[in-house]
């Protein structure tokens, strides 16, 4: 469809695909980058609307040129909010956002059974490093305060934390991908 | 923690954890700028594995939070007491909805029956009423568990906190973008990506 400049841009079929292949990924990036859901994902709008604008004009791959648009978006973002030091703790609350949201039920089966596939890996690991989990990502803990509650060193809290956390994604790799 | 990394150990550790270590707030303020570094497509240090690692991070915390979530409380139980009177309350019901539909069908049966449009009338006839019925309850009787079973199998619990990650729904604002596209005559547009 050529634009005022004459350029032509991606289909919106195109982008429709674009999104429904990298929607996903872009969204958690935008979540992990400014910590707030609702925002990553006005963002995330912002984002896939530049592609249908200006994505004829990405000269790199088109997954690359997303995530580069999602960063100065976001940066774009940040320089008018003070930056929320909350970390994902503010980002988990704000899941309830989505609860309301109907989905397809292959979607909704397609994450149980990755949520079930982590429920048993997580009870594969060793109880220490399933304590280090539990706390830190279910109870929002900073590691400082494990620490202290389970009176170990910091650098034991991490070494579970990390040991815990490479098995997990090594077990969900392939549903991550997805 | 962080303020005891130097630079060179920072680069040792491995993205996921960084990553990880990013994304809930682990971080020095130096490692966040160094980190974020790599995510700007602006910098010279600028990985791409990066800004993958960031969003495998947050959807793994995801899925682990979900995952670490107390199995949901049973139904609260209900008394023998409650369950009766509603047994007897939902028997009203049925009986006098019962009723209802035999007034309701017996006063149908009472009418004398339209003529058929002509159209009808000499059409072929039909297949005798009772035939179909009889498949269809034969059919209807010959599935039946099998079905009920599939269903069974495929009752699965909800992950209503687990976000949408995998859910795929294209925007409205891009589906009113390719319905206008569609609507528009047709065009020798050229498909870029």
């Amino acid at each position: 469809m050529p634009n005022s400049d004459g350029e032509d841009r991606i289909e919106p079929d195109s982008v429709a695909d674009l999104y429904r292949q990298h929607a996903g990924e872009m969204r958690a990036f935008l979540a992990g980058v400014l910590r707030d859901r609702e925002l990553a994902d006005e963002v995330l709008q912002t984002v896939f609307r530049k592609a249908l604008e200006k994505g004829h004009t990405a000269t790199e791959n088109i997954r690359s040129w997303l995530f580069k648009v999602a960063w100065n978006e976001s940066m774009l973002v940040r320089r008018v909010q003070n930056r929320q030091t909350s970390g994902l703790q503010k980002a988990a609350r704000s899941r309830g956002i989505l609860e309301g949201v109907p989905e397809e039920s292959e979607a909704a089966a397609v994450r149980q059974e990755t949520v079930d596939q982590v429920r048993r890996a997580i009870l594969q690991l060793p109880d220490e490093q399933q304590l280090v989990i539990r706390m830190r990502i279910y109870e929002e803990k900073k590691f400082a305060v494990i620490a202290q509650e389970l009176k170990v060193p910091l650098g034991t809290v991490l070494s579970r934390m990390r040991a815990a956390m490479m098995k997990l994604e090594k077990s969900l790799g392939r549903h991550l991908d997805e | 923690m962080s303020e005891v990394m130097n630079q060179s150990e920072l680069n040792d550790e491995p993205l996921s954890w960084l990553a990880f270590r990013y994304v809930s707030d682990e971080m020095s303020d130096a490692e966040v700028v160094e980190f974020e570094s790599r995510l700007n497509p602006d910098s010279p240090a600028f990985e791409l594995a990066a800004c993958e690692a960031v969003a495998r991070a947050v959807q793994l915390n995801d899925v682990v939070a979900a995952a670490s979530e107390p199995v949901s409380s049973p139904a609260p139980q209900t008394t023998f007491e409650e369950t009766g009177r509603r047994d007897v309350a939902a028997r009203r019901v049925s009986l006098f909805a019962a009723s209802i539909t035999v007034l309701v069908v017996g006063w149908a049966l009472t009418l004398p029956s339209p003529k058929p449009p002509a159209e009808v009338a000499d059409s072929p006839a039909p297949q005798p009423l009772e035939t179909e019925s009889g498949e269809l309850v034969q059919i209807w009787a010959d599935s039946g568990d099998e079905q009920l079973s599939v269903i069974e199998e495929v009752q699965m619990p909800p992950a209503d906190d687990l976000p949408e990650y995998f859910s795929t729904d294209v925007p409205e604002w891009l589906l009113a973008a390719v319905q206008t596209r569609d609507a528009s005559p047709a065009s020798p547009e050229v498909l870029e990506n």
